[in-house]
């Protein structure tokens, strides 16, 4: 989700009860201020407020949410993996720096626990569930900025297709592709996160890249500013 | 730069991962080279379909049973006293502690084993020199027990005597005998470090049962691998109690 795009959304009673704007900045290249604020919290949190913890929830949960659908494939593993996730903030929150990027640390939880549910479903790839199923679930009518029907389509199907395609990759290449190119960290912080050196991070990268990019050569008919097939 | 060598560095390239002399080097050849810029171009593609890869929208409810579950689960959590959870914790699937449980054990194991079999070695030893008192293997007699009425508080030896009967005085220095039962003594020379030879011995007082047959005597020093033995004629009363050296 691109940062400041803006989504109306419908609800099944017809009248637009609401409107959501949903922005995603990422806090990591913030402003000092946001990142600010949940210093407080963390500091309550980590002597037990649960109220604290709560809000730090609310502001990270997400994010969170998003993450682990990217890297779990699906709502119902995405759920419960973003459960543990919060579980083990709670339970670590005292060992976490001041110094440290709260969101760096947190995604680093995240990619432990996603992998932690990947050796025990004994897989390396994402369980995808197909995006048309998602939505329909939520029973949600999405409208963007586009309104051209085809367009939607097309758009859809190629956000399909690239959901698949990182679906297939194994975990570490997955995880250093979501970071670096969904979520906009540099190769250092992925590093950092990945608890890995910057020249394997590239090296993982590169590798996703050439693979999506055969992916999409494979499934996309007249790939390369052509039409979806 | 070759095809192969920008063919390699293209999926960097794409998302602006490379160094400023590699990517100048590299658009440089895609500027000349059709097949490189058509694959930089899907390259490119890729890159910005990866970058909208975005989930569905989740709804607030999602969001917000989550969130009660997580707060559910931490309040369970709090209920269980934390010994327990220390407990289990401990047996949770972590391998550095439990490797180092099990060392630990295996360390405590090992020290209770020392620590026991060290004691029953003295036990045996004591047991071996209280035997050695009523038996001696060189003569082939077993001592007498002792007579009630002049038994003293610290009795240690027996007097022994050629004959049939036997009286055992009390009170008596004791000295094993370093050829009888030859374990004990090795056991015993092990357990007590040796007697300097200009260390005094005391020898302890005893009395002697004059009964007109010839009696042999054995005195234990302090050390236990020396005893001293001699045979007396009757009549003939040994060293008093102030008499000292060997």
């Amino acid at each position: 989700m691109k940062v400041g795009r803006r989504i109306i959304v419908n609800v099944p009673t017809g009248a637009p009860d609401m409107a959501l704007a949903l922005e995603m900045p990422l806090l990591i290249n913030a402003p000092q201020d946001d990142r600010t604020a949940l210093t407080p919290l963390i500091d309550s949190a980590a002597r037990g407020d649960k109220t604290a913890f709560e809000q730090i929830m609310v502001h990270s949960e997400q994010r969170v949410m998003a993450m682990t659908w990217r890297m779990l494939g699906n709502e119902a593993d995405a759920r419960d993996a973003a459960q543990e996730v919060f579980l083990r903030v709670y339970k670590y929150l005292g060992r976490f720096r001041r110094d440290q990027d709260f969101f760096a640390w947190l995604y680093g939880i995240t990619m432990n626990v996603c992998r932690d549910f990947l050796k025990k479903r004994q897989t390396d790839t994402a369980r995808f569930v197909s995006f048309g199923d998602e939505v329909n679930k939520s029973a949600f009518e999405i409208a963007t900025e586009e309104a051209d029907a085809e367009s939607l389509a097309v758009r859809s199907q190629q956000r399909e297709l690239i959901a698949k395609a990182i679906a297939a990759l194994p975990f570490k290449e997955r995880a250093s592709i979501v970071l670096r190119d969904v979520e906009g960290l540099s190769t250092e912080e992925v590093a950092e996160i990945m608890k890995s050196s910057a020249t394997t991070v590239r090296s993982q990268i590169s590798s996703a890249r050439k693979k999506i990019r055969t992916y999409c050569q494979q499934h996309l008919r007249g790939f390369s500013g052509g039409e979806a097939r | 730069m070759n095809c192969q060598q920008v063919e390699e560095l293209l999926p960097l390239y794409a998302g602006r991962d490379l160094d400023v002399k590699s990517a100048a080097s590299v658009e440089a050849h895609i500027q000349t080279c059709a097949a490189c810029a058509k694959a930089a171009n899907e390259y490119d593609e890729a890159f910005q379909l990866t970058q909208q890869f975005a989930p569905p929208v989740f709804s607030e409810g999602v969001y917000a049973g989550m969130r009660q579950r997580v707060l559910r689960e931490l309040q369970s959590q709090q209920r269980t006293p934390a010994w327990t959870q220390t407990i289990v914790g401990l047996f949770r699937p972590r391998l550095s502690w439990a490797v180092a449980s099990v060392l630990l054990i295996a360390v405590s194991l090992f020290a209770l084993y020392f620590v026991m079999k060290r004691g029953s070695v003295r036990k045996d030893l004591a047991k071996a020199a209280s035997s050695n008192q009523r038996s001696d293997p060189q003569d082939g007699r077993q001592a007498a027990p002792p007579s009630p009425e002049k038994r003293r508080e610290h009795s240690l030896a027996n007097v022994h005597q050629d004959g049939s009967k036997k009286r055992r005085k009390t009170s008596v220095a004791r000295m094993n005998d370093r050829t009888a039962n030859s374990q004990n003594s090795v056991a015993a020379r092990q357990q007590v470090p040796p007697r300097k030879l200009s260390e005094p011995v005391v020898l302890q007082p005893f009395e002697v049962d004059a009964s007109g047959e010839t009696m042999r005597v054995e005195m234990q020093t302090k050390d236990p691998n020396i005893r001293i033995i001699w045979f007396s004629q009757p009549n003939v009363k040994p060293s008093l109690p102030n008499s000292k050296g060997i």
